[in-house]
């Protein structure tokens, strides 16, 4: 077996020209498999990160998905609220540690307004349970003071001290502006790769100070605006909210409060366990991806034929050698198997490189990512399933290698050790 | 003893050719001449001996053993084990240096290594043929073997057969490659290292017959077989 290995390789480095290309061509193919597995994985984790550590997400009666949709993926729009009395009913529920308010429905060239409660900053997690950091500035503590996600900061350019202005409504271009009451940006978060990144936080009574001369969704009619000065003086206390967030004494009471939220008489609520709707919306979303696993199983499948068609090919040259070997006393099995192993020389060799490929390029791209998208690279062994997928290789590679060796040894017990050239 | 012996043997390449051997002996340690007109069936001969064809009728005894009654791998095994093949030309594996060359046979034949081992080691055997065949010089040890001349190249093939003493030799026109002089030379070696034990059997097949004087026995395959598919 040592000889044939040795015989293999040396008759393979023989062949370098071809057997490098052949090997590269796995190996490029096996790159493209685990970046894509990769890929798949980080933005799996990235996807189900964006919020965590919080035990149910509460909002006005709708679809769970669209719940978690708009409040906080920040798509589309709430259909209805949750009234402020109901919220402090479960706020103050005593199987409740905490709650996050959430109201949302104001925007700032397209990015989505957050009014919320100072605590924010301190509760809310994302990722492997990280909290919010600021890089410039504090949190907010006056009325007109806001936050702005790292994304907002970065593409209008923004710094701390600027003064902004909210539109009602979440279009790009809105023509109901709240301009007559700037806020002031107080503070800039750190990238997290969440909706946190897009996101303008402000106070709820923020919220409730831009709307205090609103009319039924309508803005003031002119001589009835209200100067931030009287708005100041005004009971800032909201009348409703989008949605809150809760987080348990303990995990054990998830389901019957729950229960309790969703059978509430007063107000049709809905709550939902975030881990569970995100993993319900991933697999709505990771169609996509399922076809780039599939794209990239076919371009392996790929290398691995032509490493077929490369030792096909060159059978019938070698049946000199073949012959010779036959000549000095290896069987036709040891020529089966000597096919063989070239085989998995040409795949395990294409599989480290393919590795290689891979985490040099996680290596030289993984700031570059964590800057621009958030998303943490770990450079971490391949995991059990990568480890999986590359036994499965060796194992193709051997059921490839046997149509080679399969013709090789039929060569050369045909041919004897009659050598014909 | 006899180193072969063939009986009642018939074999036939379709329809075109066939070999009838009635009896054919040969006692251990000669050297044989083998000759006859091309087409006469030399290789094919030599192809029944080393059991790489199978004769349709009759029993080859080699060493003992009737080969035709081996299967298919226990031929291979024991061709691996006791005899030692030369052919014409390119007999040498290119990626691997003279000494791996040389060294091939006790890779696949335990009985051949332990032979080389007990003469000494399969390194320093393969050495010691090399030198006795005038290949001495380290500079063509470890040269590529693509590199040597053709004579040169004749001579490594022939010290990879005789590494590890197989009983048999068989050589299949392994001198018609080179001019007249290194032909001689090439055989005078050969025999000077087979000579050393008394008990290996050469077959040679050459289309030179001056050189029959050199061997113990000359066999003209004409005179050997009665040959002719019509009377099949
Ligand atoms: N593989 C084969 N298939 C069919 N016929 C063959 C085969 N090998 C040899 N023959 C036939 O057998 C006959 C004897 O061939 P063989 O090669 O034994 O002759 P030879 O004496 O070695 O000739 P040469 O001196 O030219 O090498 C020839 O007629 C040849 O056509
Ligand atoms: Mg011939």
């Amino acid at each position: 077996m040592n000889t044939l290995l040795t015989l293999a390789r040396k008759s393979l480095w023989n062949r370098r020209a071809t057997a490098i290309l052949t090997a590269g061509s796995i190996a490029v193919s096996v790159a493209l498999l685990f970046t894509v597995e990769k890929i798949r994985i980080t933005s799996k984790e990235a996807f189900e990160n964006t919020i965590s550590d919080v035990d149910l997400l509460v909002g006005a009666r709708t679809g769970g998905v669209q719940l978690l949709l708009y409040s906080v993926f920040r798509m589309g729009n709430a259909t209805n609220n949750v009234s402020w009395e109901s919220y402090q009913q479960f706020k103050s529920h005593p199987e409740v540690k905490w709650t996050i308010p959430m109201s949302l429905g104001d925007s700032h060239y397209g990015f989505r307004v957050l009014g919320t409660s100072p605590e924010y900053f301190d509760l809310y997690r994302f990722g492997r349970r990280r909290s919010l950091q600021l890089s410039e500035g504090k949190k907010f503590s006056d009325v007109f003071d806001a936050v702005i996600g790292a994304d907002i900061a970065k593409e209008l350019g923004y710094d701390v001290g600027r003064k902004i202005i909210l539109s009602h409504g979440v279009e790009q271009v809105s023509f109901q502006s709240h301009d007559d009451k700037p806020f002031t940006i107080v503070g800039i978060l750190e990238k997290t790769g969440t909706p946190v990144d897009r996101t303008v936080h402000v106070s709820l009574a923020g919220i409730e100070a831009i709307h205090a001369d609103w009319q039924d969704g309508a803005p003031p009619r002119p001589g009835e605006s209200l100067s931030t000065e009287a708005v100041r003086k005004m009971d800032l206390t909201p009348k409703s909210i989008t949605a809150f967030l809760i987080k348990l004494n303990s995990r054990i009471g998830i389901f019957s409060v729950r229960k309790e939220i969703n059978e509430y008489r007063k107000e049709a609520l809905l709550a939902v366990v975030p881990g569970l709707t995100l993993q319900e919306l991933w697999d709505t979303v990771s169609v996509a991806e399922k076809a780039l696993v599939l794209i990239s199983f076919a371009v392996v499948f790929g290398g691995l034929f032509g490493m077929m068609t490369m030792l096909l090919a060159a059978l019938n040259e070698r049946r000199r050698e073949m012959a010779i070997l036959r000549s000095v006393g290896a069987r036709s099995l040891h020529i089966f198997l000597m096919l063989l192993l070239e085989a998995e020389i040409l795949v395990i060799s294409g599989c480290l490189g393919g590795l290689t490929i891979v985490y040099l390029g996680i290596f030289s791209i993984r700031s570059w990512v964590q800057t621009n998208f958030g998303m943490y690279l770990p450079i971490s062994a391949p995991s059990s399933y990568e480890f999986m997928l590359l036994g499965l290789l060796v194992v193709a590679g051997g059921f490839v290698g046997v149509v080679p060796a399969w013709r090789a040894y039929q060569n050369s017990v045909g041919d004897g050790l009659s050598i014909r050239v | 003893m006899t180193a072969l012996q063939i009986s009642n043997l018939k074999f036939a390449w379709g329809e075109k050719f066939s070999i009838i051997i009635d009896n054919l002996a040969i006692a251990t340690g000669e050297h044989i001449f083998l000759q006859g007109p091309s087409g006469s069936g030399k290789t094919t001969l030599l192809g029944l001996i080393g059991g790489i064809l199978e004769p349709s009728q009759g029993k080859i005894e080699l060493i003992g053993r009737n080969i035709c009654e081996l299967t298919g791998s226990e031929r291979d095994t024991f061709r691996a084990d006791h005899i030692g093949f030369i052919f014409q030309m390119f007999n040498l594996l290119p990626y691997l240096s003279v000494l791996e060359n040389v060294a091939l046979p006790c890779r696949f034949s335990k009985i051949r290594a332990k032979k080389a081992e007990d003469a000494g080691g399969v390194k320093a055997e393969a050495r010691r043929l090399l030198f006795n065949l005038g290949l001495s010089t380290d500079s063509i040890l470890n040269r590529p073997v693509v590199e040597l001349s053709v004579g040169q190249q004749q001579r490594v093939a022939a010290a990879r057969a005789l590494i590890g003493s197989p009983e048999i030799i068989v050589a299949d026109e392994p001198t018609s490659a080179l001019d007249a002089e290194t032909r001689s030379t090439f055989i005078d070696l050969l025999f000077h290292e087979v000579n050393q034990t008394k008990d290996t059997t050469v077959f040679f097949v050459s289309h030179d017959s001056s050189l029959a004087t050199k061997f113990s026995r000359q066999l003209s395959l004409l005179d050997l077989i009665k040959q002719g598919g019509t009377n099949l």
